[in-house]
């Protein structure tokens, strides 16, 4: 066995840049390989064509882009008979190896027959002199450690052939048959620290792992650097670096060692994750906790992990413990990481890191820049990222009136006020001293909206503001991920998004101030995505979507009861349809549904006395914010009615795209549902806009706003004729006539969302909805009153005098939705004697239903004022044009709150559990063994698979 | 069915006939637009009610309730009859009652200097008042303020003369206790006015403000109460008979006021030739002399300006000898009114504005039972005379019937040496209140 047989694979991921160079260097070795198979990745920059042409179309395997490294060489490998004695030289597309590397490595292996893993020493591709690897360890943490100094050139110090814990896949010789036997790369590890893995088994089944120094190659780490977008998994690259150093550590490690490790590398993060904060960088210190948080929180994959890679662990550890780092490393790199930051560097470690994992200023930082704006560049240039900005625009243009003020209400919305703490008070408390006083549970939305405000820092104006006006592109968002499952290509995915988006229904919900309906329009195409998984995903997925579903239909409820009814009449007919065929589907969709059912229960129950409350949503019901007698062709064209919609033939485009999927042979059946789901949505809308309803806690009787069933109706058309663009390509070849039909139906179809879109930036938000709505309550009413005292605020109105009771400040969102008490009434008469000026008891009834204040708010009505002060029982406060304020004569009579209902803690409780509970069972990954699924899961634009280097 | 769904003509057909059925549904449940209904006010009777009479020393008091009432430290049953006395206390007094409640008085002085009737409204406490009248250059002018409430009152009193606005230190942040009462000469705040056009304003508190006006000699009367400023103004009540009319307007603005002007007499509605308009600069009081324009008839005055205005009108009778009377702008009768001093030589004056309108006159005598009431048609944009028949002091109460209506009262005794006139513009009566109907809604906390 003079001349072993050699296998080359360079496995290539969007690296053209390096690809020519590297190819060029594996063509040309003095000892050349007896194959070289070529594996691209999905490349999107040409990596294939290069890779076909140097090495001949048929020795290059095309793979998808979700493919790791580990993955791609295996199936390479997959593919070629083993020959005995086979070696396999791994290159990536971002290593160039010295022309003499592969012979240099192969007479260390010949030198030493144990040996099954040799690497070439690794120096920088710009920096050609800089020594990049050596051989690598790792210490108890899973720090990386190459022993080298920063920026220490090669001078030859390190030369001759050393054993070492782990070389990199870069360059890397292999031993066919050693990798056979342990396995290969692992693909759950996809990335960083799979070559550790690799090595530390290799070592575990008795063989060696060389470094040989003699052979050179020139490595670009362009995934680790950040060169290269890193598609492998949705994760920061820095986290899944710990995340699999940790990993690595703990299932390779024998069972005696594991707990101390275990400790350490818990103590090690937490005091990680601190100096991080102390530095001020709150990203890398996230990295860190997630990444523990993530081993932690599954503890299967780690036992399963430990199970493959029981043989030999215990044996070998002793070889391997000689040469993991040495325990004093840790303090070392403790001390620079101190000293760097003391001198102003920042946090940056001297050694064992890939450059850019963590990235420190003052190494190579205008190729680093260059690399950024890269970077931001591809990021920026990918469909949805640019719709969801030109939507942000439009919508940032459109709400130029709204923007800054310091408080945002109007029509439907309660001035915003208060806090997350002032929310999840007025949630979890079991009686409310708000107005009157009221033991009825807070509507649950309240709930998710100071959770919301909790991860916006408190600050319930940003979670409103965020919600309500950037609902427009956080609805196009959720449109263009939740289809693209069922829709893949793109320009059709983008109509759909923009149309979706720029609906009569978000400008309308927006300019009305309805966070409700701006909340589950942005939730609606996750339903339909959600929806449509249930139904037809494998049975594991099905289920998790239908938790998922549930949860997500249970947040929508509570902003718009009407979501429920709506999507469960859908569903039912869904699983009368689909049940048959599919195992599973029924009870999934029963979960779906019984979730909301279950989770509100006790909120719920109030609709029973009243049903038609369902028609409301969070917020206030007021006759300006409805069309009394919405028009037929307002209903059919998806336009709700009320203040800021456009012209109601806005939307004509989209009926005609609709109707012209309706002449198409193919998708028959989907054309049907859709129109189906379109004509349900309408017809819904019709009867919910004729109902009139008058609120619970008070107001005018007025019709239902029918927004959201006009959202379900446009999404069922949208989906329909966005699923049967892909016809259009087709037509346009077929010529004639057809070509013109096509390409005038595109044209149609797109002057919805662009004059939707144009039409909202030049009439900007039209309807009550203000920035700086006025706080109706005057300043020394919240000054003076004391706790539990009661001022009714008076306002003239286009329907006459309104009043409303209040404790010293404005109502926080959702309590003005609370049923009215029972004191209403006698407060009305009370007041209204006031007004009159009849004299009398009036005052003295006031006071004794623990009413202080009487306040007017502005502008001022001079009537009203004017009959105030002329009330000997009023002892005027102050008076002006905004607002006016009356202390009653005699003092209040402390109202005491009932006792609490011993059910509302345990039910409160029970809640918050099922909602946890639900969570975690819609959890992607939750129940799932193995990684591929859990990143299908993962709701980012799926990212997968850089190849090569790191 | 999965037939009718591949065809492709059947699937179109299928779904414009369901947006047929649609639009059908949808515009036979259209409703027809309507606006909300607005909630009208009920009408209902006022609970109690306390009046101030400013300064009633020596002077005849009436009160005329509808339920136990007080008057001063006494309780007194006004239930329907009219209650009357002479009061001997100096100060103001008090005069409140459960339920309506109408008081005044007045004084009948035929020789000196003090010669004439006079007569004034026991007026509730209010935040803003307004007198139109003749100035301390003019007359002796005496402003009465009473704070009957139990908080302190903090009162402002803008004056305008004929020549603007009379600034003094002295007229601002003037304090009165509770149960405190305070006379002030105006002579000592606008020494040289000829005519006068006050406001008293209170920044806390009320008051209950009134002034006497002493014409040296050529009569004696209370200024009534004006409407505050208001750009359509009508000052009924103007007597018929000989004697000089002086209409006086004050723009209290900031802006000048061109006024037109309009009489309503028992002849007609008309523009006086000469006077159609009178400009008023801001701040202060114009004088427009009527005495030919109206020709002696009972009339009532139509203001309007683009600028708010108020306004009074001087009465003098003829003759040598004479007595001064005062009227002002006034509201329309819509909740009736009542006078609770009348006697002998009363009558009302009676004009219907915008269309014809009708009232019922009843009444009410100091003993015996009240004589059956009366209605009185009067047509449109006409002024009429009311003669009310009685023995000895009684009470009137005027009920709207329909249209509106403006109206006074005035009591004219001729006497050898010469005539004795009072008039009093019928102001609303504190019997009935406008309930508005309020309704509880959240949506109060929204502009």
């Amino acid at each position: 066995m003079t001349r072993p047989p050699v296998t080359a694979i360079v496995v290539t991921h969007d690296g053209a840049r390096w690809l020519g160079e590297s190819l060029q260097a594996v063509l040309t070795q003095t000892r050349p390989a007896d194959r070289v198979v070529g594996v691209d990745n999905g490349s999107r920059d040409g990596s294939a064509d290069v890779l076909r042409d140097a090495l001949g179309a048929g020795n290059v395997l095309a793979m998808p882009r979700s493919t790791g490294f580990g993955a791609a060489v295996a199936e390479a490998l997959g593919k070629l008979p083993a020959v005995p004695g086979e070696w396999v030289w791994l290159v990536h597309d971002d290593c160039a190896p010295d022309r003499h590397a592969l012979a240099a490595l192969l007479a260390a292996a010949k030198r030493d027959p144990r040996a099954a893993v040799l690497g070439p020493k690794l120096r920088d591709w710009l920096d050609r002199r800089l020594l990049l690897e050596v051989g690598v360890t790792v210490d108890g943490t899973g720090r990386r450690d190459t022993g080298l100094e920063a920026r220490e050139f090669d001078q030859g110090q390190y030369d001759g052939d050393r054993d070492v814990l782990a070389v990199s896949t870069a360059g890397m010789l292999v031993r066919r048959d050693v990798w056979d036997e342990v396995g290969g790369l692992d693909p759950t590890l996809a990335l960083f620290r799979d070559d550790l893995d690799l090595c530390w088994r290799v070592r575990n089944a008795g063989h060696r792992v060389v470094n040989v120094r003699s052979a050179v190659a020139w490595h670009a780490e362009a995934a680790a650097r950040r060169r290269r977008r890193i598609t492998a998994s949705g994760d920061h690259p820095r986290r899944l670096d710990r995340r699999n150093a940790m990993f690595v550590i703990m299932a390779n490690l024998p069972f005696r060692a594991l707990p101390w490790a275990l400790l350490r590398n818990v103590v090690a993060s937490v005091l990680r994750t601190l100096l991080l904060l102390l530095a001020k960088q709150p990203a890398n210190a996230y990295d860190e906790v997630a990444a523990l948080g993530s081993i932690l929180l599954h503890p299967g994959r780690l036992i399963r992990a430990r199970r493959r890679r029981r043989p030999g662990r215990k044996k070998g550890y002793a070889a391997v413990r000689k040469l993991l780092a040495p325990r004093g490393i840790a303090y070392r790199r403790l001390a620079d990481l101190v000293q760097s930051f003391l001198s102003g560097e920042g946090p940056v470690e001297s050694a064992g890191r890939h450059h850019a994992v963590l990235a420190g200023p003052g190494e190579a930082d205008e190729v680093l820049l260059v690399d950024e704006s890269g970077f931001v560049k591809r990021f920026l240039s990918r469909p949805g990222v640019l719709l969801v900005l030109a939507l942000t625009v439009v919508a940032l243009v459109a709400e130029r009136s709204l923007l800054g003020g310091e408080r945002l209400g109007g029509g439907a919305l309660v001035p915003v006020e208060g806090g997350a703490a002032d929310l999840w008070r007025f949630y979890t408390e079991p009686f409310h001293d708000t107005g009157l006083g009221s033991a009825a549970w807070a509507p649950p939305y309240v709930a998710v909206l100071a959770g919301l405000s909790t991860v916006f820092l408190g600050k319930t104006w940003l979670a409103v503001s965020v919600l309500l006006l950037g609902a427009v592109p956080l609805a196009g968002m959720s449109a263009y991920l939740a289809t693209r499952a069922i829709i893949p290509a793109v320009p059709p995915r983008i109509w759909l998004a923009a149309t979706y988006a720029l609906l009569p229904v978000a400008t309308g919900a927006v300019a009305s101030g309805r966070l409700g309906t701006a909340v589950v329009f942005v939730l609606l195409p996750v339903y339909a995505a959600l929806g449509i998984r249930v139904l037809s995903g494998e049975r594991r997925r099905a289920r998790r979507a239908a938790w998922g579903l549930g949860l997500l239909l249970a947040v929508g409820t509570a902003f718009v009861p009407l979501v429920y009814p709506l999507f469960a009449l859908l569903g039912v007919l869904a699983v009368v349809a689909f049940g048959g065929v599919r195992r599973g589907v029924v009870v999934s969709m029963g979960i779906a549904l019984a979730v909301p059912l279950v989770v509100l229960f006790p909120w719920l129950q109030g609709f029973v006395a009243d049903p038609g409350q369902v028609l409301l949503e969070a917020g206030l019901h007021q006759p300006s914010l409805v069309d009394s007698a919405l028009a037929p062709e307002a209903l059919l064209t998806f336009s709700p009615g009320g203040p800021g919609l456009p012209p109601f033939w806005i939307t004509a485009g989209l009926i005609a795209a609709a109707l012209a999927a309706l002449l198409m042979r193919r998708q028959r059946m989907i054309v049907a549902i859709g129109w189906g789901v379109a004509l349900y949505g309408v017809l819904a809308a019709i009867l919910v806009s004729r109902v009139t309803v008058t609120p619970l806690a008070g107001g005018q009787a007025a019709r239902a706003w029918p927004g959201v069933p006009l959202a379900f109706a446009a999404t069922g058309l949208l989906v329909l004729a966005a699923l049967t663009a892909h016809r259009l390509p087709e037509l346009r070849a077929a010529g004639g006539l057809r070509k013109a039909g096509a390409m005038g139906v595109a044209a149609v179809a797109f002057t919805t969302p662009l004059l939707a879109a144009g039409h909202w930036m030049a009439f900007g938000v039209q309807g009550p909805l203000r920035g700086s709505a006025p706080d109706p309550v005057p300043a020394l009413a919240v000054v003076e009153s004391r706790a539990g005292e009661r001022t009714v605020l008076l306002r003239r109105t286009a329907e006459g005098i309104g009043f409303t009771v209040l404790r010293r400040r404005t109502p926080l969102l959702g309590e003005s939705e609370l049923p009215a008490a029972g004191g209403v009434r006698e407060v009305a008469t009370a007041a209204a004697g006031l007004v009159a000026g009849r004299g009398g008891a009036d005052a003295a009834k006031l006071a004794g239903l623990g009413v202080a204040y009487v306040a007017l708010a502005g502008p001022v009505d001079p009537e009203l004022s004017k009959a105030l002060v002329a009330q000997p029982d009023l002892v005027q406060v102050s008076l002006s044009e905004t607002s006016g304020l009356w202390r009653l004569a005699m003092p209040p009579a402390r109202i005491q709150a009932p006792p609490a209902d011993p059910l509302h803690a345990p039910l409160l409780w029970g809640q918050a559990a099922l909602v946890l509970l639900v969570a975690l069972l819609a959890a992607p990954g939750s129940r799932t063994a193995d990684a591929a699924d859990a990143h299908a899961d993962v709701p980012v634009i799926a990212g997968p698979q850089p190849a090569g280097a790191r | 069915m999965k037939a009718f769904v591949e065809s492709r003509f059947g699937l179109v057909l299928l779904v414009l006939i369901a947006l047929g059925a649609l639009y059908g549904v949808a515009h036979m449940t259209r409703p027809a637009p309507a606006r909300p209904p607005v909630a009208q006010p009920r009408k209902v009777a006022v609970e109690s009610v306390r009046t101030v009479c400013p300064a009633p020393r020596g002077d005849k008091v009436s009160v005329l309730g509808t339920g136990p009432t007080k008057v001063g430290s006494a309780t007194v049953d006004g239930r329907g009859t009219l209650w009357r006395k002479t009061v001997k206390d100096t100060g103001p007094l008090v005069v409140s009652g459960a339920g309506g409640l109408e008081a005044g008085h007045g004084a009948r002085v035929t020789k000196g200097d003090e010669r004439g009737l006079s007569g004034v409204r026991c007026t509730e406490p209010a935040a803003t008042t307004w007198l139109v009248g003749p100035g301390p250059s003019a007359a002796k002018v005496v402003l009465h303020l009473a704070n009957a409430d139990s908080a302190p009152a903090v009162a402002e009193i803008l004056l305008y003369s004929g020549e603007g606005t009379v600034a003094t230190d002295a007229a601002t942040g003037i304090v009165i206790k509770p149960g405190e009462h305070r006379d002030i000469d105006l002579k000592t705040l606008a020494p040289s006015a000829t005519v006068l056009a006050v406001g008293v304003t209170t920044t806390g508190g009320r008051l209950a403000v009134a002034a006497r006006a002493s014409l040296d000699g050529r009569g004696v009367d209370w200024l009534p109460a004006s409407t505050p400023p208001a750009t359509r103004v009508v000052v009924p009540g103007i007597p018929a008979g000989g004697g000089r009319r002086d209409l006086l307007v004050a723009a209290p603005g900031e802006t000048d006021a061109v006024v037109r002007v309009q009489a309503v007499t028992e002849d007609g509605a008309y523009a006086m030739k000469g006077r159609e308009t009178v400009e008023v600069p801001a701040g202060s009081v114009a004088v427009l002399e009527l005495t030919s324009g109206l020709d002696g008839q009972a009339a009532a005055l139509v203001l309007t300006s683009e600028v708010p205005v108020v306004a009074g009108v001087i009465i003098a009778g003829p003759g040598e000898r004479q007595d001064v009377a005062f009227t002002a702008g006034t509201a329309p009768l819509d909740l009736g009114s009542t006078v609770a001093d009348n006697g002998k030589g009363s009558k009302l004056v009676l004009t219907a504005l915008n269309g014809p309108g009708s009232v019922r006159v009843q009444i009410m005598p100091d003993k015996g039972k009240p004589p059956a009431a009366f209605t009185v048609d009067l047509p449109a944009s006409r002024t009429r005379n009311v003669k009310l028949k009685a023995k000895g002091p009684f009470a009137v109460v005027v009920t709207p019937v329909s249209g509106q209506v403006y109206g006074g009262r005035v009591t004219a005794e001729r006497l050898k040496s010469g005539l004795l006139i009072t008039a009093r513009p019928l102001a609303p009566a504190r019997t009935w209140a406008m309930l508005p109907t309020l309704t509880g809604s959240p949506a109060v906390v929204l502009p």
